[in-house]
């Protein structure tokens, strides 16, 4: 029976930075500051594309990404990235996330296209946090990329000389 | 009169000004008469890896330094360019720093009196928050069939089941 069903009364959209947003459902189309709600509207025109109206001001949105639950947008010329959670899955992620470990390997990636003009690292050396560990060059600046962990570095995919695109996986360090 | 000058460029603020290259989807200006625009980009433009990265120059003018800085916030939020990210909110957060608006920084300013490299106003974030869960409903919850009951789990269609697996 449909009416005996129970719906999803709420969804919670948690940022990158594990800030929780909550929504109550039917979602409403204005956002309650203090005492007043004020409006929000998604709308969209040729001279201006997709954009947010809200409080008199119009701020440009565009989705970037949206893979399953998780979105990103850029807002106003900032990205965020949301997961949308329902009040269950919320509950079942806090579960596995209590569950998973710490992260034991680390990838690094290309973070723009380039070229890659020096490999600082061989397999099987050791790094720590923060040591540059290749030198990528994009938009005539060569940018040192840094080592985010302290490990062991265990795979060397990139080569010098060569090409790359954004997100190619470059270096492999296994995290001690 | 005084002048104020901003190089737009598509450096990602949030990724350490990471260039950010790509397809410019489209391009808005200030059209104002205290400010010109210099710029040889136009909507549809692409910006390559291989070549600079600066877009474009704002000369916003103003009967004093306060004048000015209040036409560049104006200005700034007039500027919208979709397809690639700029570093726009570093200027729109440069021109509401104290020190950068009574003139009293140095070449250090940008490492020594910097938290934080972009501007968002305090609820930029929520109406993010907000689209997204609008598009959650709407590619998960608007269509009868599919708005299943997630609290028992009994009638989750298979199309959405595929859904909540492949997220693991």
């Amino acid at each position: 029976m449909a009416n005996d069903k129970l719906q999803i009364k709420k969804l919670h959209a948690l940022s990158s930075e594990n800030r929780k947003f909550d929504f109550s459902l039917p979602l409403k189309h204005s956002i309650r500051i203090g005492k007043r709600e004020y409006e929000v509207k998604l709308k969209s025109d040729d001279k201006l594309g997709t954009y947010i109206l809200w409080k008199n001001r119009k701020y440009p949105v565009e989705i970037v990404r949206s893979r399953q639950n998780k979105y990103e947008i850029l807002f106003n010329d900032i990205s965020y990235t949301f997961t949308v959670e329902t009040p269950f899955s919320l509950a079942r992620k806090k579960v596995l996330d209590s569950k998973r470990g710490k992260v034991e390997q680390e990838y690094i990636k290309a973070p723009m296209p380039g070229k890659i003009i020096d490999v600082l690292v061989r397999e099987g050396a050791t790094v720590l946090r923060g040591e540059p560990v290749l030198i990528l060059e994009a938009m005539k600046m060569q940018n040192e990329i840094l080592s985010p962990v302290n490990g062991l570095v265990v795979k060397v995919s990139a080569r010098p000389n060569t090409n790359v695109m954004k997100d190619d996986l470059l270096i492999e360090i296994k995290v001690s | 009169m005084d002048g104020l000058l901003n190089a737009e460029s598509i450096e990602d603020v949030q990724a350490g000004f990471a260039p950010d290259p790509g397809k410019i989807i489209s391009l808005n200006m200030p059209t104002d008469s205290c400010v010109r625009v210099d710029t040889g980009v136009q909507a549809g433009s692409s910006i390559v890896a291989s070549y600079d990265s600066m877009i474009a120059k704002l000369i916003v003018k103003g009967k004093d330094r306060k004048d000015a800085l209040k036409n560049c916030k104006m200005a700034l939020d007039k500027v919208w360019i979709k397809g690639t990210k700029t570093t726009l909110p570093f200027f729109r957060m440069l021109v509401r720093h104290p020190k950068f608006q009574d003139g009293s920084f140095t070449t250090a300013f940008i490492e020594k009196d910097l938290e934080k490299f972009y501007y968002n106003s305090e609820y930029e974030e929520m109406l993010a928050a907000w689209l997204a869960t609008k598009l959650f409903v709407e590619e998960n919850l608007t269509d009868e069939s599919i708005n299943i009951d997630f609290e028992h789990g009994k009638e989750m269609s298979p199309w959405l089941l595929n859904k909540r697996i492949n997220q693991f």
